[in-house]
């Protein structure tokens, strides 16, 4: 069965579906009406030109093409990551950028060489989707991830002082602090993957089946994408944490807080 | 043993340190003393550079202490801090240090884990309870416990009665100031730990 097409005209009509939100974010004076107004209007924005942009990468599927395109969604997702994290941004998106691409990449690379077994790797169709749904989901991880570990550092210093005084390594004195930023980047996608199919349809598998694949091929690709989720999170964080913290910390181990936004 | 030779410190426009003075030697028992906010635990944290001086050198066993060799001194001490923490129960927070790599040939047996905690005052069951519900006094005491089983060269014990009953401060007196081998400097307002310490620096004078 062929999709139906929305048409611009009905796609405007929902956004109605927005008005009874807003009024209730409105009345509970919670002052996020001019964010929810922004963020809807930089989504429309934002997938407006990733569409049109996809329409030729598409048509052109040129190996540098793609990749550059993910090296462009990496380099976006970092600035939001470290901003969005409370970190002070110039002088670790290197570390980041790098653990997200080797985190993602490997996942990525992975999945559609190995698992999919495609002759092309790169192709626009394969790559830009999958890079595109870890990528979304790495950002969220490195977002709680490193908010997690380097904000706890801070409230509990004494603690990692005491560790160090009593003989500890750097990272033997960091391993509590990465027992809990991993704990809290595993929990949220543990759940999901637990609850998958039975309170919630992921929307990669709602969209090929809405295209008109067979649902069964449908769940094939939604596991493996989870799978690809949760390795790409657990891989990507612990790679950041790992990259950033020769800046973060200093030769004699002590942690720099001028790293963290106050 | 231990040199702070004319140290200073700031903390924006205040001078906590001005050209401060410390001789630690093998054996004994230090205590500086003073009231809030005079920079006793700033010492112990310059000790342990985790604080870096303005001017003036800090001298461990004949050799100046720099980023590079820091290392090497926290892993000759044993330190209580003020704000002694630790999660899970008791028996984890006293194993914990015990899997450092430097400390795994230190990992202390029941038997000895045991005596000591009673030496303190502290008896077995103490180590199923979750650390977060013991007492303070007994938190203490627990951390007293791990500096004692680390058997290190110097041991730094920032207020270490604060906490404590006459009765289980007289046992950590006995403990750490009348073992004649032991290296001690420490902090503390309590004018019976100082009267028991070989050497009072006054940071009120």
């Amino acid at each position: 069965m062929q999709i139906v097409d929305i048409s611009w005209f009905r796609l405007s009509i929902g956004f109605l579906a927005l008005v009874i939100p807003a009024a209730i974010l409105i009345h509970y004076r919670t002052h996020l009406f001019s964010n929810l107004v922004i963020a809807t209007m930089r989504m429309t924005l934002q997938l407006l030109f990733v569409g049109y942009y996809l329409e030729y990468l598409f048509r052109f599927n040129n190996p540098w093409l793609n990749v550059g395109w993910m090296l462009v969604m990496i380099v976006v997702s970092d600035i939001a990551t470290i901003d969005r994290s409370g970190m002070n941004l110039r002088p670790l998106f290197i570390p980041v950028f790098f653990a997200t691409l080797l985190g993602m990449a490997t996942v990525a690379f992975f999945f559609i060489g190995v698992v999919i077994r495609l002759e092309d790797i790169t192709a626009a169709q394969y790559l830009i989707p999958i890079t595109g749904m870890i990528l979304g989901n790495c950002l969220r991880s490195n977002v709680i991830g490193i908010h997690a570990f380097y904000f706890s550092l801070s409230r509990n210093r004494s603690l990692y002082h005491y560790y160090l005084a009593s003989g500890a390594t750097r990272n033997e004195a960091l391993f509590p602090f990465y027992t809990d930023a991993l704990k809290q980047v595993a929990n949220p996608t543990l759940a999901t993957m637990a609850t998958v199919g039975l309170v919630s349809l992921p929307g990669m598998m709602t969209g090929q089946i809405l295209s008109g694949s067979s649902p069964l091929i449908a769940i094939r690709y939604q596991i493996m994408i989870m799978i690809a989720i949760f390795s790409g999170s657990i891989m990507t964080v612990f790679f950041a944490i790992k990259l950033m913290n020769p800046a973060v910390f200093d030769k004699a181990d002590r942690f720099r807080t001028e790293y963290l936004k106050n | 043993m231990l040199e702070f030779d004319n140290i200073s410190l700031k903390f924006g426009e205040e001078q906590v340190l001005d050209r401060f003075n410390l001789h630690v030697g093998r054996s004994d028992k230090a205590v500086i003393r003073g009231s809030s906010g005079r920079g006793k635990s700033t010492i112990i944290n310059l000790l342990l550079g985790f604080l870096q001086p303005d001017a003036g050198r800090i001298v461990w066993k004949g050799t100046p202490v720099t980023d590079e060799n820091i290392r090497s001194i926290r892993s000759s001490v044993a330190w209580l801090p003020q704000d002694f923490s630790g999660t899970g129960i008791v028996r984890e927070v006293i194993r914990f240090p015990f899997h450092f790599r430097r400390n795994r040939g230190l990992h202390p047996e029941d038997d000895a884990m045991l005596a000591v905690l009673n030496a303190l005052g502290l008896d077995a069951s103490l180590l199923a309870k979750k650390f977060a519900d013991i007492s303070e006094g007994q938190k203490q005491r627990v951390g007293l416990a791990i500096c004692r089983l680390l058997d290190r060269e110097l041991i730094i014990l920032d207020e270490p009665t604060s906490s404590l009953d006459p009765e289980s401060k007289r046992k950590v007196m006995a403990m750490f100031l009348k073992s004649p081998n032991l290296t001690v400097l420490s902090t503390s307002h309590d004018p019976e730990w100082t009267r028991c310490c070989s050497h009072v620096i006054d940071l009120d004078n």
